[in-house]
């Protein structure tokens, strides 16, 4: 409990001293980056709203789609606020052999290479997503009540923290196979399975299932419980199995994968 | 020319050496529209547009983008960042050309790659010599095309600080309207007349028109007249940014 303590200490002043650095910028440059990163923000929107005009999705009407795409936008800009940077700096780190500074820290590798701040522009796209969330539930008249938005917060965080495992799992291949730069994006490149319902994957065959359904998890389940649909038991045990085997595969992927790492004086 | 053939040959044995690389790259542009295919196919069509005719589209897309993506401007942008740029500036080696060179033997590397399942589909498409000339040379162009403009963007690497906004701004315009994101047929009429007129349909969708046998010799034209175009714009930014450009060695 008190590691616990220290970790979120030292995460909170980490984070707090990036975004100091962030709003000390020029207004030009911050409106830059803003720009920057919203303009993802107006592709998935726009893609989004030509596909549901021309296909529909059995068992989710066009509002709850919406909550599903908003569900979408703010987990992943809170994925890139969270772990963009780490994961990015890490590869480099690890190709410079600025990695051995890390290690040579008195705290533990994975939480230092990792967190390591986030841009303000991604959590001001996430906070707009949050905000279209909220006009798309008023204007929809969707019925929300504070348990359900606890609830969808929880499982925001819980998706969060399986992202950042799978990132982490993929990272630690730099460890041991070198250079591999596709491995910091790994997890922004199934994102496209986070904007579809998880049910549109159930009748493929099991293996495809799990994948595709886990990743589409991460996003549905906290949409499910805003939108208070019922909740599949198979769909639940899935998204547990899956938080309890990333954490897992990851932390075993990152200490197997410091074995290999040889500096880059070797 | 010798010693751009020289980095030409330098590149690819350096991509050659990391070829893990090169497989998530050609494998990282599957799954975005792999997982679309999968999610939209118990999904109940609204309008003409099926799930089955989408599947070929993507495929090739898949297949054809990673031979004409360029990433060169976010290159300028460390180039210059890191003051690797002065060498091109002191000494008669092109800039464009060296990139240029260094993009080619990369992606010759992704077309050695893809090359079975390239002529796996040219042959089920039912393919005659003349196609495959046609294609290259398109492959060719749009290739150009794509390097030019991403050249033409990297080139305000020199103006802004944070140039990572610009290259995300370009990415989603040429994923959007390039008809990678979607296909054109899920735009409105007018938006996609007036595309035609852009360049972003001669980066990837022209080569995957050609291959599902739809040639239109106009778009030759028209995407040899867009690199000229962006070549002279690229000349008279790249000397204004030449004299703007300042750096302090520390």
């Amino acid at each position: 409990m008190r590691s616990l303590k220290h970790f979120a200490l030292l995460f909170n002043k980490i984070y707090l001293a990036r975004l100091g650095k962030d709003f000390s910028l020029p207004l030009v440059n911050q409106l830059f980056q803003i720009t920057g990163s919203f303009c993802f923000f107006v592709l998935h929107l726009y893609a989004f709203g030509l596909l549901i005009n021309k296909f529909s999705f059995p068992g989710w009407s066009r509002p709850e789609m919406w909550v599903l795409l908003f569900t979408f936008e703010i987990f992943t800009y809170g994925a890139f606020y969270l772990f963009w940077r780490g994961f990015n700096h890490t590869v480099i780190d690890i190709n410079s052999g600025a990695f051995d500074l890390i290690l040579a820290k008195p705290i533990t590798s994975r939480f230092l290479s990792f967190f390591r701040g986030g841009g303000l522009h991604n959590i001001i796209c996430s906070f707009f997503g949050f905000i279209c969330l909220g006009v798309a539930i008023v204007s929809f008249q969707i019925p929300v009540t504070i348990l359900t938005i606890f609830l969808f917060l929880i499982f925001l965080s819980s998706s969060l923290w399986i992202m950042f495992c799978v990132g982490v799992s993929f990272i630690s291949l730099n460890l041991k196979y070198g250079r591999l730069n596709s491995t910091i994006g790994a997890v922004f490149q199934v994102q496209e399975a986070y904007k579809y319902p998880s049910t549109a994957y159930h009748k493929f065959n099991l293996m495809i299932w799990i994948i595709l359904s886990s990743l589409s998890l991460l996003t549905t389940l906290p949409a499910l419980v805003l939108l208070s649909k019922p909740l599949d038991p198979k769909l639940i045990a899935l998204y547990i199995s899956f938080f309890i085997v990333s954490t897992y595969i990851s932390r075993f992927a990152w200490n197997t994968g410091l074995r290999y790492y040889s500096s880059a004086s070797s | 020319m010798k010693k751009y053939f020289l980095v030409f040959q330098q590149s690819f044995s350096l991509f050659t050496t990391y070829r893990l690389e090169i497989f998530f790259q050609i494998i990282q542009n599957f799954i975005p529209s792999a997982i679309m295919i999968a999610a939209l196919s118990f999904s109940v069509p609204t309008s003409t547009i099926q799930v089955i005719n989408l599947i070929p589209y993507y495929v090739l897309i898949s297949l054809i983008y990673p031979l004409i993506r360029s990433g060169i401007d976010e290159e300028m942008d460390n180039l210059t960042n890191s003051g690797q740029i002065n060498t091109f500036l002191l000494k008669p080696f092109s800039l464009f050309k060296w990139l240029y060179s260094k993009s080619l033997s990369e992606k010759m590397l992704i077309l050695l790659t893809l090359s079975p399942v390239l002529l796996l589909v040219l042959v089920i498409s039912n393919f005659t010599f003349f196609k495959l000339l046609f294609l290259s040379i398109s492959l060719f162009i749009a290739f150009t095309l794509s390097f030019t403009l991403s050249y033409f963007i990297g080139l305000f690497c020199f103006w802004i600080e944070d140039f990572w906004a610009v290259h995300n701004v370009k990415h989603v315009t040429i994923q959007l309207l390039g008809g990678i994101v979607l296909p054109y047929s899920f735009f409105p009429d007018d938006i996609a007349s007036i595309l035609r007129f852009t360049p972003f349909p001669y980066i990837v969708s022209w080569p995957v028109k050609i291959i599902q046998n739809q040639i239109n010799y106009v778009d030759v034209f028209t995407s040899i007249t867009w690199i000229m175009i962006l070549f002279f714009l690229v000349r008279i930014l790249q000397y204004k940014a030449i004299q703007k450009y300042s750096f302090t060695a520390l």
